[in-house]
Parts: structure tokens; C-alpha cells; sequence
């Protein structure tokens, strides 16, 4: 018999193949709305766009690969962002500092949900949004009124276009992509997909199932001030609400990218598609020309209908 | 040479004592057999060697040395490896990754070398199961299969002592033989065993000498090499029970009347069933035998409205059945005792006294304000019929022994007076004590005039307490056995498809 390459079944149970398909879907969409779609300044407007959330929905995914969420991942990027904004001034070295000291703060920030959900054992659901309530009231604390100051060189930088031509933000994904490929070639990466799969199984063949959730959120801390970052680059000022829809707006992408919710299965490339479908239903709302009063209600049907179609695969499973 | 010896280990799960006085001596390249009926402590004892709980007190030493064992990690560091009653593989992963889970093969220490770790997991897999893809998914393996990428997995870190928690009872028997060939050999390069199970003769078979345990004490320790081996049997019984079981004869009087309860005419499910037609009779036990994974559960979930039939028919007192799921089923009296009493029998952290009542909460009618009192009336009568010990019902069910959580599964029925039980393997890896009382149980259903339907992978409860045998084999009944005729080697025999003559009739 010759082997079948093309196989209709298989492809209908990967579950990255529908984020696939809505996206391009979508794009296909935005294409015929956007007549400039194509054009450079589009596409470069879109990818600096798209890259602080897909940077965020790494973040949650890890998170969730370990069977746990992260609901505390929209304040922890105001917090670096206020952060930045109220201690850097135009010498480099401040600059230097208020980004190390962002990143450290960042850390504390996800050694702290790690101690909660992996040592003490608390759901996380509830301990991360007490500690988005926590650092929300700190920033508050910090910068009561938008404002702070952000150097033109920050910026700037987000800005420029390599030899004319090849955007930085490209040039980030690369190099996020690098260190998650990095990480999928050691046994933490293994690990977390195990104690998300099941924590029993994962504690019987010897994996430190407490350690393991802890660094989980410590490895999503880093790429919560990654994306920290770029919004605050972007936006180049520190406001208190910057980063509020980011939560759940990961997580909708996650979900989207065929990442299961209970945790050790997905692959990261399907957040990575989930990410890029909230941008772009984003900006069919805007193209659409739909009244502004009617854009949050379709946005929200859209998420919904994309979210059933990523569900198909699972249809299919029963439930024994 | 003693290499690891365990001293008044001590365990309490809230209130409950698992272990009370753990004792274990195991000496370099035997096989130790762990006895005991359920509940008395083998799983909690081989769990603190693993290191997946840890003593209350006591204390283990290894090459006569005092150790801590504190995780998993610590045990494994020092060469103990366990193989799983209720499994330790990931389903979401493939088998390769589930056998190298835990002692992944790294280069630099710090990069993974899946090419081999592959060819580790191959290796191992080669001398069990040498027809396995290694890039299935786990969760899609029979439980068969699942069992021997545990032993796989277990044996793939190199162990020096290898526990082995009922290792046989998902196993046909060729993979069985399998493992003990295995076992032999691990035994002659210095490898300690320690084997638990319920099979006294697989027990036998194996183990040098074997370690009792009573009640959380370790009570015994027999010498299997040294002692007449016809004497073994009683010994062995009188130390796990404290009292000498006769096996019970009166089983064998039949209840069978002749008004037919359920008929089934030309059973299919696509690849799963094929023409199964059978009857059974009001007050008979009608017994399902054949090799593991033959069709025998699906007929039974087929039967109790849980797998949906691809075309024929199911008759129930001279009606035909359309059940679109299990509660239509059980609507009409058909209920099933699932033999995986944590997947599907019971809600395992919910008190007795729910998981006694839900079909009752569910039945139509139902008042709308159910009373605490006359709840536990019901809960208190079921539990005097199913003798279950302790009585009391608002404890948690996981907080029972297995024998007595499976008398929880048969006790949720007794009050909606079915018509027809089906037992799915009730009595996997429970203990000869409870499971006569729990066969005494079915016996005395069957005579109050209900019709059961027991599939069983034991094949000598079949020849205690069936009237007939089906005997399945790929999806369809190839033969019938009558009572009379009954008997392990015929049960065996017609199962492999085995004529008299000794040829295979395939």
C-alpha cells in the first residue's frame, strides 16, 4: 500500500492546525479591508504590534504547559513599565539601572507566584489575582497619574529598521524564538509539560514537582519584562493601566493556539498563531469601519467563533 | 548479603493507619514476594522505599547503612526504582519521553540527547515489548501496553532494587512469562526484587522467599526454596488471613430460572464487536472469559448504554431496547460495576454516603428537598448488605481499602433493584478474602432474581460462581462452556483457541 502523506484525520486532531487556519483566515480578511495591508509601513506597524503580546502569550503559556495561569501577567508588565518610566533619566547609566532593576523587580514578581503555587500549594487562579491586586496597588503607589519620562533613545530604538529595511521587532522574535528553542532541548522544558500532564505521574518518576512550577513562573517572569519592555518603548511613557488587558488576552491566545488549559499539551508555535489572531481581529474592527459602540461586542463574537473552531479537535475526543 | 532492610516503618493517613509496623529484609539477587489482603500495607510500605511518601517513623537502612529517603529523587539516586500499581506515565507524552522521564540522557549535562534516549527507550523496550512504536502516545496504549512501559521505564534507569506493585494483573499471559524471564535475569546480574500480588501461584513461581503483611504489621516471613511447596498454600493463606479459608462450594448452586431477562441479537460496534448475540436468564451468573482486550469490556459498556451499538438489537424482558446513554439504561434496571473503580465507579473524594446515593439523586421523581434522615437510612442499609467495614458513612471513599471502595461501586445499585448487573473485572487487585464475600454478594443478587453478566480476567472466580461461560475472542463469542464443564485449563485452553486435540484453530 502506498503511504498516505496527506492525512485529512491526523491533521483535523493536531491541534495547531485550526489557530493555522483562523489566522489565515483572518489575514485574509484584514487583506481585502486594508488595501495598504501589504505595504512596508503596514506590516511593520502590524509586527511592532504583535510582538509585546505574543511575547506576553509565551509567558502565560509556560504557565499553562505546567497546569497552572498566570491572571497576574497585565500588572507585572505596568510595574516594569512604571518602573522604567519613574527612575530613568537621558544618562545611559540610569538607563542600565531602571532596566536592570525592572528585571529584578520581574523576578521577585514570579518567585513569589512560584513560591505561592508551587510551594504552598495555593490555586493558582486565586494567588496570582491577589497578586495582580497587590502590584496594581503598588503601582498606584508609584505613579498615581500617567506620566514618568521615557528617553528618545528607548524609543527610538523600537523604531528602527536595520539597514533600512529589517525591522528590530523582527529581530526580537528571532531572538525570543533562539531562547525558546534553547529551553525545549533541556529537561526543565520536559518537566513542566509533565507536571502539567500529570503531577502524580511526575512526582513518581522522580521530578521535583514543586521546583519545577516555581521556575515555571520565574522562566515566565523574564518574558513578562521582555514584553514589558517593548510596551514601554512603544508607548514611551508609564501609565498605570498600560498593561491590564494583557491577562486574559493571553490566555484567549493561548487557548486559541490549541494550548490546552489543564496543562502538558500544545506547542508553542500555536500561541504564537493565537497572539497574532487577537492583533488582527484588532484591526478588522478598526478597517471594518463598524460604529465604535458595536466594535468591543463583535470583538468579543469573533474570539468566541475562533475559540469553537480551536475547540474542533477536541470534539472528537470522548470522554473515555 | 542483606542490601536493604526496612525497620517499624510507621504511616498514618489522617486517621487512618496504613502501617502500623513495616518490616522488610531483602538480600542481594533474590526475589522477595510482599504479601497481604488489601489495605494491610504493601502499597504504603514499597511507596516509603520509593520515597513517594515518607515514614512517620522507622527507619531504613541500605548496605547496613541508616539512609533518609525523602523524594523520589533521593531513591533513585540511590538505585531504587518502582514500578506503578496506579501507573506514573504521562498520557500526553510518547513513550520514548515517558521511559527516559526523570533520567533523561543529556549532553553537557544540560542539553537533551533525544537520539539516545530513544535508543535507551528501544533497548528496553526490545526485551519486553518488541513490537511497540516508541513515538506513540502514551494515553493511547492499552492498559497492557501502559503496564509494560512502566516495567520498561523502571528497568531503563538501571536499578539495583526494583519493586514491583502488582505488576502481572493487566498482563496476558505470554507478557507475563515474559517478565519473569526478565526478572530472572536482572536476579543473576545482583539485582533485588521486591513482587507484589495477589497471584499465589505467580508468587511461587517467582519468589525466593516471601514477606506477609497483616492488618499494616509485618506478621511473617516464609522460605519458599527451603519448604515442601504443596505446604506453601496454606501457610502462606493462614498468615495473610489469620484463619483457614476453605474455598466455598455452595456457589455452585444455580438460581437460573428460565424466563430470559435480556437478549441480545447481532451486537456490531465497527472493529470492536462482531455478531454478538447471547441470552441470559432471570437469576442466572453468565461469565465472560477470553484473552485481555477481546472485545469483553466493550460488550459490557455496550450493554450498559455507554458505547453506542453500529447496528443490532437489545431485548430486555421482551422489549426492545433503545438506549441513547447509560441513564436510559439504568432507567430500565441495567447497571454496570466498572472494574477501574477511580476512573469510573466512584467519586473518590466524596463520603460513602454520596456515592452510595447519586443514582438515587438522579432517578426521576426525586424530591426536590432530600432528607438527611432518610438518606442515611438508605446508606445505613446498604452498607449492613454489603458489609462494609468501617460502617461509617461519611467517610471519604479514598480513604477506604480497594476491596471496600468496589463494595461502594455494587452498593450504589442495591437500592434501585436492577435487572441486570454487569461486572466489568470487579475484582481486579482485591484481596481472597474480600473477594469471596464480594462473589458471596453477587451470588446471593443472582438468587434474589436479578440476571448477572461477569466479565472477569481471574478465570477461577468464573469457575466458582458462573452458570455458563461466553468465551470472546476479536469482537464475537466463539465458544459457551456449561457449567458442568468448567474449569481453569478449559477456560485457558478455549480462550487461546486451543481444540482438544492441541491444535490451534485459528
Amino acid at each position: 500500500m502506498v503511504k498516505n502523506h496527506f492525512n485529512l484525520k491526523k491533521i483535523f486532531s493536531n491541534t495547531i492546525y485550526p489557530g493555522m487556519s483562523i489566522l489565515i483566515f483572518l489575514l485574509i480578511i484584514n487583506a481585502i479591508l486594508d488595501p495598504h495591508f501589504f505595504s512596508k509601513n503596514t506590516l511593520y506597524s502590524n509586527l511592532s504590534v504583535i510582538t509585546p503580546i505574543l511575547i506576553a502569550t509565551i509567558a502565560q503559556s509556560i504557565v499553562i504547559f505546567c497546569g497552572e495561569l498566570d491572571l497576574s501577567i497585565g500588572a507585572t508588565i505596568t510595574l516594569v513599565n512604571v518602573i522604567i518610566a519613574t527612575n530613568i533619566t537621558d544618562k545611559s547609566i540610569t538607563i542600565l539601572t531602571a532596566i536592570l532593576l525592572s528585571l529584578v523587580v520581574a523576578l521577585i514578581v514570579g518567585a513569589i507566584n512560584g513560591l505561592l503555587v508551587g510551594y504552598l500549594r495555593l490555586p493558582s487562579l486565586v494567588a496570582t489575582f491577589s497578586m495582580s491586586v497587590l502590584i496594581t496597588g503598588v503601582v498606584l503607589l508609584i505613579l498615581p497619574t500617567p506620566g514618568g519620562y521615557v528617553p528618545e533613545v528607548v524609543y527610538k530604538l523600537y523604531q528602527i529598521q536595520l539597514g533600512g529595511f529589517f525591522p528590530i521587532t523582527i529581530l526580537i522574535i528571532i531572538f525570543v524564538s533562539i531562547i525558546w528553542w534553547l529551553i525545549t532541548r533541556t529537561s526543565l522544558h520536559r518537566y513542566i509539560y509533565a507536571v502539567g500532564g500529570n503531577e502524580v505521574s511526575a512526582e513518581a518518576s522522580g521530578i521535583p514537582v514543586r521546583r519545577i512550577k516555581f521556575y515555571s513562573y520565574l522562566l515566565s517572569s523574564v518574558f513578562i519584562w521582555i514584553s514589558g519592555l517593548i510596551i514601554t518603548a512603544q508607548a514611551s511613557t508609564g501609565d498605570s493601566r498600560l498593561g491590564a488587558s494583557y491577562t486574559l488576552t493571553t490566555i484567549a491566545a493561548a487557548i486559541m493556539g490549541g494550548i490546552s488549559l489543564s496543562g502538558g499539551s500544545g506547542r508553542m508555535l500555536g500561541a504564537a498563531f493565537g497572539a497574532c489572531i487577537m492583533i488582527i481581529v484588532s484591526n478588522i474592527i478598526f478597517y471594518a469601519n463598524i460604529p465604535s459602540f458595536y466594535q468591543e461586542m463583535i470583538k468579543g463574537l469573533i474570539i468566541i467563533i475562533a475559540l469553537t473552531i480551536s475547540a474542533i479537535p477536541k470534539f472528537r475526543q470522548r470522554s473515555y | 548479603m542483606i542490601i536493604l532492610e526496612a525497620k517499624g516503618l510507621k504511616k498514618n493517613y489522617g486517621g487512618v493507619k496504613a502501617l502500623k509496623d513495616g518490616c522488610l529484609k531483602l538480600e542481594k539477587g533474590t526475589v522477595c514476594g510482599l504479601l497481604g489482603a488489601n489495605g494491610s500495607g504493601k502499597t504504603t510500605l514499597s511507596k516509603i522505599l520509593d520515597g513517594l511518601v515518607s515514614a512517620d517513623s522507622g527507619d531504613i537502612f541500605l548496605y547496613g547503612k541508616k539512609v533518609n529517603i525523602r523524594s523520589t529523587k533521593d531513591s533513585k539516586k540511590m538505585g531504587i526504582c518502582m514500578v506503578h500499581q496506579n501507573l506514573s506515565l504521562v498520557d500526553q507524552m510518547s513513550v520514548w519521553e515517558n521511559i527516559n522521564l526523570g533520567h533523561e540522557k543529556k549532553n553537557w549535562k544540560v542539553w537533551l540527547n533525544n537520539k539516545n534516549s530513544i535508543d535507551n527507550a528501544r533497548k528496553s523496550l526490545d526485551v519486553l515489548c518488541p513490537g511497540l512504536d516508541p513515538f506513540k502516545k502514551v494515553g493511547a496504549l492499552s492498559s497492557a501496553d501502559k503496564q509494560l512501559v512502566e516495567i520498561a521505564k523502571a528497568i531503563s534507569a538501571d536499578p539495583k532494587i526494583l519493586i514491583l506493585d502488582e505488576p502481572t494483573s493487566s498482563l496476558k499471559f505470554a507478557q507475563v512469562d515474559k517478565l519473569f524471564i526478565l526478572i530472572d535475569e536482572m536476579k543473576k546480574r545482583g539485582v533485588s526484587i521486591i513482587f507484589i500480588s495477589h497471584r499465589l501461584p505467580e508468587v511461587k513461581r517467582i519468589c525466593d522467599y516471601v514477606t506477609v503483611l497483616r492488618n499494616g504489621q509485618t506478621v511473617g516471613e516464609i522460605n519458599l526454596r527451603e519448604m515442601d511447596s504443596d505446604k506453601h498454600d496454606d501457610s502462606i493463606l493462614y498468615l495473610i488471613t489469620d484463619k483457614k479459608i476453605e474455598r466455598k462450594s455452595d456457589y455452585k448452586k444455580s438460581c437460573a430460572t428460565e424466563e430470559v431477562m435480556l437478549e441480545s441479537k447481532n451486537l456490531c460496534i465497527r472493529g470492536l464487536l462482531k455478531n454478538v448475540s447471547f441470552k441470559i436468564r432471570k437469576g442466572e451468573i453468565v461469565g465472560i472469559s477470553g484473552l485481555q482486550g477481546q472485545g469483553q469490556e466493550e460488550l459490557i459498556f455496550a450493554l450498559s448504554g455507554f458505547m453506542r451499538l453500529d447496528s443490532g438489537e437489545i431485548w430486555l424482558k421482551d422489549k426492545r431496547t433503545n438506549w441513547k446513554s447509560t441513564k436510559d439504561a439504568v432507567a430500565d434496571g441495567v447497571v454496570m460495576v466498572p472494574g477501574d473503580k477511580q476512573k469510573e465507579g466512584l467519586f473518590m473524594d466524596h463520603s460513602v454516603l454520596n456515592n452510595l446515593l447519586y443514582p438515587d439523586y438522579c432517578k426521576k421523581g426525586t424530591r426536590f428537598l432530600f432528607s438527611e434522615k432518610v438518606a442515611g437510612k438508605i446508606a445505613k442499609r446498604i452498607i449492613q448488605k454489603i458489609s462494609l467495614t468501617p460502617d461509617d458513612y461519611n467517610l471519604q471513599v479514598n480513604n477506604l481499602s480497594g476491596g471496600n471502595q468496589q463494595k461502594v461501586v455494587l452498593g450504589k445499585w442495591l437500592n434501585q433493584s436492577p435487572n441486570l448487573l454487569l461486572l466489568c473485572d470487579p475484582s481486579k487487585g482485591i484481596d481472597i478474602e474480600t473477594r469471596s464475600e464480594l462473589l458471596a454478594i453477587f451470588k446471593q443478587m443472582a438468587c434474589d432474581g436479578k440476571a448477572i453478566l461477569f466479565f472477569s480476567s481471574d478465570n477461577e472466580e468464573l469457575v466458582d460462581i458462573a452458570d455458563r461461560v461466553l468465551v470472546m475472542f476479536e469482537g464475537s463469542i466463539v465458544e459457551e462452556i456449561p457449567g458442568e464443564g468448567l474449569s481453569n485449563n478449559r477456560l485457558i485452553a478455549s480462550s487461546l483457541r486451543v481444540n482438544k486435540n492441541g491444535k490451534k484453530s485459528f
